[in-house]
């Protein structure tokens, strides 16, 4: 997007200041109506679809596959693939690695242990459709992207379902193979809902004078001075903490106080946009039904 | 070689078929109103597909640079997503998957010929397919979301082209084929033209005895005409939504 | 630097109006093929080269033992290399440009050849192996494309088939582990195994109404030829090939897009195909016939003449 300078300042004057006033006149913590389905990919356990009005959408799908292992880190794979973009382009890599470590990090791998030696290996697959054209000029913005990923991810990985297992949890005195019911009725949750375990988000925020923003939009990525993204899991803050170029301006220093403001407003918005994505699981998806 | 029974002797077939039967036929146009100008979304049996078309415009996103543009007609670019989860197994494609180019460039070949060229010319159309589940007969499902993005986007068509794969077991021919049957038998992926007799695309790429092609084809024509049908039909309704809001 | 073949207007409507009075340039009817010419090399293994009219394309077919792919170990390998070099024709880049119309064309012509030969079994690949899972014969078909006249496919398609008819690779023995190769001259080279001869047939389709007529009309008159040359092929509206061997089995049968084309004409097309075949594949099969009689062992030539004399 390309704007003016007397464009940028209206921008930053009506952001930074004491009342900010955003371009689309959201409050400085709400989000952009987002849209979600999930479980509608037939042959993966689990898949979502987080798509907001712009057009950006993000299919996500999880695959699970049963391994023999000892090293856990290996057990989950992420790979983004962003149209427009190639495989192996920076943005891709990156947002795949980022991605993954905070998922491993956060992992509660009981949930993937079948065996004793046995494992789930789980391949989250991320696909960004419809990128809007004024991305293509610079990929940076792209990582603005990352929150919209991160749902996706959490509600694939909410939604998975396993198939039962029948044979023994425990094999480490006789080998067996771990076999599974036929009866995709059985098939159990991969995340239990008794469990406390919840996969983690990553939110976005743009820092601009001493405003917090939340999910900031295109045009207010321009102005913004810097860009930060933040893990939230289970009610806490968690890595990844780190600085994100969001704009091809240059980001600027900040100081600390605007970091906790951030932190904080991550901490409140947080449990609202679980119950938000929770409820979208609990609603019943026709197999056949319009998904579109 | 194959462990299952795709025919059964009583003329069922794996998923409870006749061997004249369609899989289940879902489609829907205008699914993207903001991404796109035109999109839909085709659902044959377990295969999903989405299509997304943007265009007519000036500058094609993904042309190459330096490609002019033709005064006699529209430049077509075509693009296919087929992420990894889309198969059964877990498989990482190459964004430059010979088997893909050549799909593309068969499907851009087939609407060059569809599409009512004076109409658009000096334009480029950026067609976007993506694959979210496959289960047999990919290029069936192409052209036909395809069409219909293409009727969404309101690019002038002569007709509606609908394609479907039909496939020959021992003496039987089998209408729209699943991935397991297609694993093991030979098919013949066509595309016919409106309510005609005409083939605009045919694809096949394992042996076949030339005497039972005939039967392969009428077979196939009739599956192509009932498959245009419903696709008219779901255009129909989207046509009438739109005019009730007006 | 790509050049594109202008065609006059006036060119232009006087081959279509010529087309539509069922008379071709250079004076063949319409379904009728150039004539094929196929030379093999006298002193070698494995080279074939094949004309058609003025298109000539040369195929050399070589052999090297590597350990096959993990997911077949029990077959070999077999590949066919298609790079079209400018030395035919200016029409064609080196190296693949993606997006222009001219590497669109290459990649269907490399898809189709790679398709009609290989994906059809022509070639036995579990001959090829030697010890499952770490040795096999990986076989490699090298087509170089001499010049350009028009219908690459079908002449491709015969010049693997007769390079690969005329290849012979060594002869060998398995000693637990170790392969032990032969040389010519201590025993005699094997053939491959080709389980048919799958020939390629691509027919241009001309519209001598227009657009509205071919896809609404039932007049069924869109004009149909084989084998065409560069100027044929460049003002036809649409193609399809057919592949077919001597056993009436179709084995790629792609029309892509292009001219609508009523089944009843593309199955008279199979018909024509099939007729053609049973010529071709004996044109072939006399070829390499000759050359293994010229080839015999002049050594072996004698013994023959002497065990002759003695009945």
């Amino acid at each position: 997007m390309v704007l003016s300078t007397a464009e940028k300042s209206y921008i930053y004057d009506s952001l930074a200041g004491e009342n900010s006033t955003r371009t689309d006149s959201r409050k400085n913590n709400e989000f952009r109506p987002l849209k979600a389905v999930c479980s509608f990919v037939p042959n993966c356990n689990g898949s979502s679809r987080v798509y907001n009005p712009d057009g950006i959408e993000c299919i996500t799908s999880v695959k699970a596959k049963v391994i023999r292992t000892k090293e856990l880190s290996d057990l989950i794979n992420v790979d983004v693939d962003v149209e427009g973009q190639r495989d192996n382009s920076t943005l891709c890599l990156s947002l795949s690695a980022m991605i993954q470590r905070a998922l491993v990090n956060n992992f509660d791998f009981e949930v993937l242990r079948l065996t004793d030696k046995y494992y789930f290996q789980l391949y989250v697959d991320i696909l960004v459709l419809s990128v809007p054209g004024d991305f293509k000029n610079s990929s940076y913005t792209l990582y603005s992207l990352l929150s919209l990923i991160s749902m996706g991810t959490y509600l694939a990985l909410k939604s998975a379902k396993l198939p039962l297992l029948t044979s023994t949890t425990n094999d480490r005195e006789i080998e067996e193979e771990p076999s599974f019911a036929d009866d995709w009725e059985l098939a159990t949750d991969l995340i239990p809902a008794e469990s406390k375990f919840q996969p983690m988000l990553i939110f976005v925020v743009g820092l601009v004078g001493s405003n917090v923003l939340v999910d900031p939009s295109l045009d207010e990525e321009e102005v913004l001075e810097s860009g930060l993204c933040i893990g939230y899991c289970q009610g806490n803050i968690v890595a990844p903490i780190q600085s994100v170029a969001l704009s091809t301006a240059d980001g600027k220093a900040f100081n600390r106080k605007l970091l906790t403001k951030a932190l904080e407003t991550v901490k409140q918005i947080g449990q609202p946009v679980v119950e938000a994505l929770e409820s979208i699981l609990n609603t019943e998806v026709d197999e056949y039904g319009s998904f579109f | 070689m194959s462990r299952l029974e795709l025919y059964s002797p009583e003329g069922l077939r794996v998923d409870g078929r006749r061997w004249n039967e369609l899989r289940r036929f879902e489609c829907q146009i205008n699914t993207h109103p903001n991404a796109a100008d035109g999109s839909s979304y085709v659902q044959q049996g377990n295969s999903k597909v989405l299509c997304l078309v943007k265009g007519p415009m000036e500058h094609g996103a993904n042309l190459a640079a330096g490609t002019k543009l033709d005064p006699n007609g529209p430049v077509l670019s075509l693009n296919i997503n087929y992420p990894p989860f889309a198969s059964n197994e877990r498989k990482k494609r190459p964004k430059n998957d010979r088997r893909l180019q050549e799909i593309s460039i068969i499907l851009k070949r087939c609407f060059m010929k569809t599409i009512v060229l004076k109409n658009y010319s000096r334009t480029a159309i950026d067609i976007n397919l993506t694959v979210l589940a496959m289960d047999g007969g990919l290029l069936a499902c192409f052209c036909n979301a395809i069409t219909l993005a293409l009727i969404d986007a309101g690019i002038s068509l002569y007709d509606y082209v609908s394609a479907v794969s039909v496939g020959l077991y021992d003496q039987t021919p089998l209408l729209d084929m699943n991935a397991l049957e297609e694993n093991d038998l030979s098919f013949v992926t066509i595309g016919v033209v409106g309510d005609s007799d005409k083939l605009n695309l045919t694809l096949c790429e394992d042996k076949l005895p030339l005497d039972k092609l005939e039967r392969l084809i009428s077979l196939g024509i009739e599956g192509c005409h009932r498959l245009k049908e419903l696709m008219d039909l779901q255009v129909r309704v989207a046509g009438g939504q739109l005019q009730e809001r007006q | 630097m790509v050049r594109d073949y202008d065609i006059s207007n006036n060119e232009k409507q006087f081959v279509l109006a010529a087309l539509e009075q069922n008379i071709r340039l250079d004076g063949r009817k319409l379904l009728q093929m150039r004539d094929v010419h196929i030379s093999v090399s006298r002193d070698e293994y494995g080279y074939a080269e094949v004309s058609l009219g003025k298109t000539k394309v040369a195929c050399r077919v070589t052999a090297e033992i590597t350990k096959p792919y993990e997911d077949r170990p029990f077959d070999g390998i077999f590949q066919i290399s298609t790079d079209i070099s400018p030395i035919c024709s200016p029409f064609f880049e080196s190296g693949l440009t993606t997006g222009s119309k001219q590497s669109n064309d290459e990649i269907l012509i490399s898809r189709l050849i790679e398709k009609a030969v290989r994906r059809s079994g022509a070639l036995d690949l579990e001959s090829l192996c030697i010890i499952a899972g770490s040795k096999c014969w990986a076989v490699r078909a090298d087509l170089q494309f001499l010049n350009y006249d028009g219908n690459f496919i079908d002449i491709s398609s015969i010049a693997v088939m007769v390079a690969l008819l005329h290849f012979r690779k060594p002869d060998m023995e398995i000693d637990g582990n170790n392969v032990i190769l032969f040389d010519e001259d201590q025993r005699n080279p094997v053939p491959l195994s080709i389980l048919h001869i799958p020939l390629c047939f691509t027919f241009q389709f001309y519209n001598p109404n227009d657009d509205e007529e071919n896809i609404k009309g039932n007049l069924n008159n869109e004009l149909i030829l084989l084998d065409a040359n560069l100027l044929e092929e460049r003002l036809s509206l649409g193609s399809m090939t057919l592949t077919i061997n001597k056993n009436k089995e179709l084995c790629q049968m792609v029309k892509c897009g292009g001219l609508n084309i009523d089944a009843s004409m593309i199955m008279n097309c199979c018909q024509h195909a099939s007729n053609l075949v049973d010529d071709l594949t004996r044109k072939i099969n006399d070829v390499i016939k000759k050359d293994s009689e010229l080839r015999k062992n002049p050594v072996e030539k004698e013994l023959q003449v002497v065990n002759q004399r003695e009945t």
